[in-house]
């Protein structure tokens, strides 16, 4: 018996050593898969030419090859990519699919490779591709924050520069030619063209505006209305206390990112991290403004407005504070804020958002949350090979007035209707009133193609159709001058990335540590000074002449 | 010459015999052998991409080397204004790992080893385990929420009139946290090895020592620790040989801004400034740095427990 389990036990260990492998086995079938794919997208490339020659004019869906099967590219996965957006069952009995609607619309299978991964894993996965000299025909990779940027990834020639195949994306031109203040964004520095990007088409930043919400009913019960300046938001906040709950929660994450502080720092006229003023670029810590901001945060911590916890909540810490009304402000999403009306519906729970703080009454807001219409996360690029052609074909459907409209909609007639002009007009009864899921109408168009974030110019509808008037009014609320401030998505030379990688990265966590140590009070006000004196011994001027250089040259675009 | 060919075609001789006789181990130690030249000996080349400035699209080989005659990333990680405190941080959480956490599954296998109603030492050894089956990242949301100043910790603390505290906001926590948790989420599973040592200890040797009068901590003493001594000093030299390589999941995972004063440890460090930026180059100079001195550390280990206690690795 003993000698069974000792067998036994060898024979787990042998059969894991081969699962490791049969997993290095499996994708290798799967390359040769896509090799053969590679062969049989030639001939249809070579089709694809043909055609062209004779008729001049390209048309949607590709022809599919001699033997019937259709012409194959390959791509990257990412978190992002699911190949398990789920169907919906249309109300005779059908079900509409996505995926498969844009493979019959562009004649072009797409075949996933790689392993997926989180989003911050990304460029680690791209790498493993890159190392593996196997590229995909569509990258997913952002090669803005890519070490080496995109002019890197040209130069090395990972990826096409696809002003020298305009003739394959007129689609994506003919957007581009239609909104240069855009394509300014998406272009590096020499102007050259690098992948097809997603773009959010709207200015509303739909149920991701980020900002503060205060509990209505309990300000009522103190006699106060919703605040703006400092001093109202500190007596608003000590009212809550005063009433035994807790006064503002938010994760302290968003002192960091998404220039999300920014609701709260514009009283003192500056905001973490880079910005931009009078096309000077700033480092926002070093403002005056921002030791004072600081020096508040400190008060509210010291005297119970804050969050105790605040440094180390999450996310789902801080909804269910809000929900559970322990807490009479947040700071977060102003869809999670109006979860909380939602979880409580049926009791005196009532809340409102707050455009940012400011320090006196009447003052204009400049600074808030901002999303950046580009700010490299999704793109799709081309890299160079055989089905290049195909894949470039691919990806400027996504740029067509049909792709955009397929990927944001749907497809005409079975999720949407449109008007006289072909223009979307309103959702069918297989969103709407869908009877075989429980999933809402948003979220039924989110799995379209929202899901997906390919690189598409998403038609600006699908963003506002679904939000409610409390998001909305949230998103006025939450408006602000950051166009006028934003540092935008700009590319570093290397030597830049290099001054950035080694010496901003130390500076940032010196910083967000020191600022922690302000706010709890672990640090006193008064070493503010000295503190800001470090940030600049350790080079800082350095790091920002370095964006200064990068901002030049982007204006310059 | 001749004595040599002649030695070497004894050993050729005995390895042909041997393996005859029992090509069935041979054949058992096969995949073993055959994981660590593929994944341990194999990749081990790659430490190359330390001197160099390792770009993925040119590979190994065809990266060029870094300056300052290869040893850039080294220099940068030695003068970056972390060092200190990461090398600091990576010993202290070691130490207290150490000596807190090292004895505690010793002592719970004696303790086990003493109980005598089955059931009960079953129920016991059941609840130890749990704790290292569940996911570190599970763990980590545990103590993240038993921290909050609503959490247990300071709902225990309540009972006896302590003001609540978040604990994992203060600096000077961070470390008793990280080792208590540490030992609650590891003892009863490293235990387990001092138990089987526990087990091979002679039966008659306990009969005699409590024929002569020996009561069972003189027993523990005289009879069962030096039983399971050798097993202790490997296992502590292991030990030793790790104290730059403090494992990074479980602080990431609990860490923030506030306390990187004493939670930001080198592992940390790397990861944020070379995973997530991408330089691979900076990390594994990191990592060559970290297994030299562990290397070091092992040797000194061994050599002191060779002269004190005569057990020794090699």
């Amino acid at each position: 018996m003993k000698k069974f389990v000792s067998l036994l036990l060898a024979l787990v260990l042998v059969v894991g050593a081969l699962g490791c492998s049969s997993g290095d086995n499996s994708s290798q079938a799967q390359d040769s898969s896509t090799g053969a794919s590679s062969t049989s997208g030639d001939s249809a490339d070579s089709a694809g030419e043909e055609s062209q020659a004779e008729t001049e004019e390209f048309t949607y869906p590709l022809a599919p090859n001699a033997d019937g099967s259709l012409a194959t590219i390959t791509m990257n996965k990412d978190d992002f990519v699911r190949e398990d957006l789920p169907d919906y069952t249309i109300i005779d009995g059908k079900s509409y699919y996505y995926a498969d609607a844009l493979e019959e619309a562009t004649g072009i299978h797409v075949d996933w490779i790689g392993s997926p991964s989180n989003p911050q894993a990304t460029s680690e996965a791209a790498n493993l591709l890159i190392v593996s000299g196997e590229y995909p025909d569509v990258w997913r990779v952002n090669w803005v924050t890519h070490p080496g940027g995109p002019t890197g990834a040209l130069n090395d020639g990972l990826i096409l520069n696809l002003n020298e195949y305009s003739e394959y994306c007129p689609n994506l031109f003919a957007y581009y030619d239609e909104r240069p203040d855009v394509k300014k964004l998406v272009v590096n520095d020499d102007g050259d063209m690098y992948c097809f990007p997603y773009m959010i088409e709207t200015d509303a930043a739909g149920t991701w505006g980020l900002g503060a919400g205060f509990r209505t009913d309990w300000l009522a019960d103190a006699g106060l209305e919703l605040p703006s300046t400092v001093d109202e938001w500190t007596e608003a906040l000590q009212a809550f206390v005063d009433m035994g709950k807790g006064g503002l929660s938010f994760e302290a994450r968003w002192l960091w990112l998404e220039n999300s502080a920014a609701n709260l720092s514009n009283a003192f006229d500056t905001m973490y991290g880079f910005y931009v003023r009078d096309g000077q670029v700033q480092y926002g810590v070093l403002d005056e403004g921002y030791g004072e901001f600081i020096g508040l945060l400190a008060d509210w911590y010291a005297n119970g407005l804050l969050d105790p916890d605040f440094a180390t909540v999450d996310k789902s810490t801080v909804k269910a504070k809000w929900a559970n009304s322990e807490y009479g402000a947040v700071m977060m999403h102003s869809g999670d804020i109006e979860n909380g009306i939602i979880a409580n519906e049926g009791s005196d729970f009532e809340c409102d958002t707050v455009p940012p703080m400011v320090m006196n009454e009447g003052d204009s807001i400049e600074f808030g949350h901002f999303n950046a219409k580009f700010n490299g996360g999704f793109m799709h690029s081309v890299s160079p090979g055989e089905n290049q052609e195909i894949a470039l074909r691919w990806c400027d459907y996504l740029y067509s007035d049909a792709g955009r409209k397929l990927t944001s909609f749907g497809t005409e007639g079975i999720t949407w209707e449109a008007d006289e002009d072909g223009n979307w007009k309103n959702f069918t009864d297989l969103v709407m009133n869908n009877t075989e899921t429980t999933d809402s109408p948003s979220t039924i168009v989110y799995n379209f193609g929202w899901k997906t974030n390919w690189g598409y110019p998403q038609m600006p509808e699908v963003r506002d159709y679904f939000n409610s008037d409390f998001v909305n009014k949230a998103n006025e609320d939450f408006a602000s001058n950051m166009t006028n401030y934003y540092y935008p998505t700009v590319t570093h030379t290397e030597e830049e990335a290099d001054l950035i990688a080694t010496t901003y990265n130390d500076i940032e966590t010196f910083v967000q540590e020191g600022i922690m140590r302000f706010v709890l009070g672990t640090d006193s006000m008064d070493n503010w000074d000295s503190f800001t004196d470090q940030i600049r011994s350790y080079g800082i001027e350095e790091v920002i002449a370095a964006k200064q250089a990068a901002y030049d040259r982007f204006m310059s675009r | 010459m001749a004595s040599s060919a002649k030695k070497k075609k004894g050993f050729g001789h005995i390895f042909v015999q041997d393996f005859k006789r029992n090509y069935l181990l041979y054949l058992l130690v096969l995949p073993v052998l055959a994981y660590y030249i593929i994944f341990c000996y194999g990749p081990m080349g790659g430490i190359i991409i330390a001197f160099k400035d390792f770009k993925p699209n040119f590979g190994i080989f065809g990266s060029s080397w870094a300056d300052e005659y290869g040893f850039e990333h080294f220099l940068n990680f030695f003068n970056s204004m972390y060092f200190t405190r990461t090398v600091t941080n990576t010993l202290m959480i070691s130490l207290y790992s150490i000596v807190f956490g090292f004895p505690a599954p010793i002592l719970l296998a004696l303790l086990m080893n003493e109980v005598k109603n089955r059931a009960f030492k079953r129920t016991v050894q059941t609840l130890t385990y749990f704790p290292h089956f569940i996911s570190t990242v599970v763990i980590c949301g545990m103590i993240k929420q038993f921290c909050l100043t609503d959490g247990l910790f300071n709902q225990i603390l309540g009972i006896f009139g302590g003001t609540p505290t978040p604990f994992l906001q203060y600096p000077q926590y961070f470390r008793t946290i990280y080792t208590a948790t540490g030992i609650w989420q590891s003892v009863g599973w490293d235990s387990i090895i001092y138990l089987a040592a526990i087990t091979g200890v002679d039966l008659e040797l306990h009969e005699a020592a409590a024929l002569d009068g020996a009561g069972r901590f003189r027993r523990v003493w005289h009879i069962t620790l030096p039983a399971i001594k050798p097993t202790i000093v490997i296992l502590l030299i292991m030990k030793v040989g790790g104290m730059m390589s403090v494992g990074h999941e479980k602080i990431l995972l609990l860490y923030n801004e506030a306390i990187f004063e004493t939670a930001d440890v080198i592992s940390t460090y790397t990861y944020r400034r070379g995973l997530l930026e991408g330089n691979y180059s900076f990390s594994t100079a990191v990592g060559l740095f970290n297994s030299i001195v562990n290397f070091i550390l092992v040797l000194i280990a061994n050599g002191v427990s060779r002269k004190v206690t005569e057990t020794s690795l090699f």
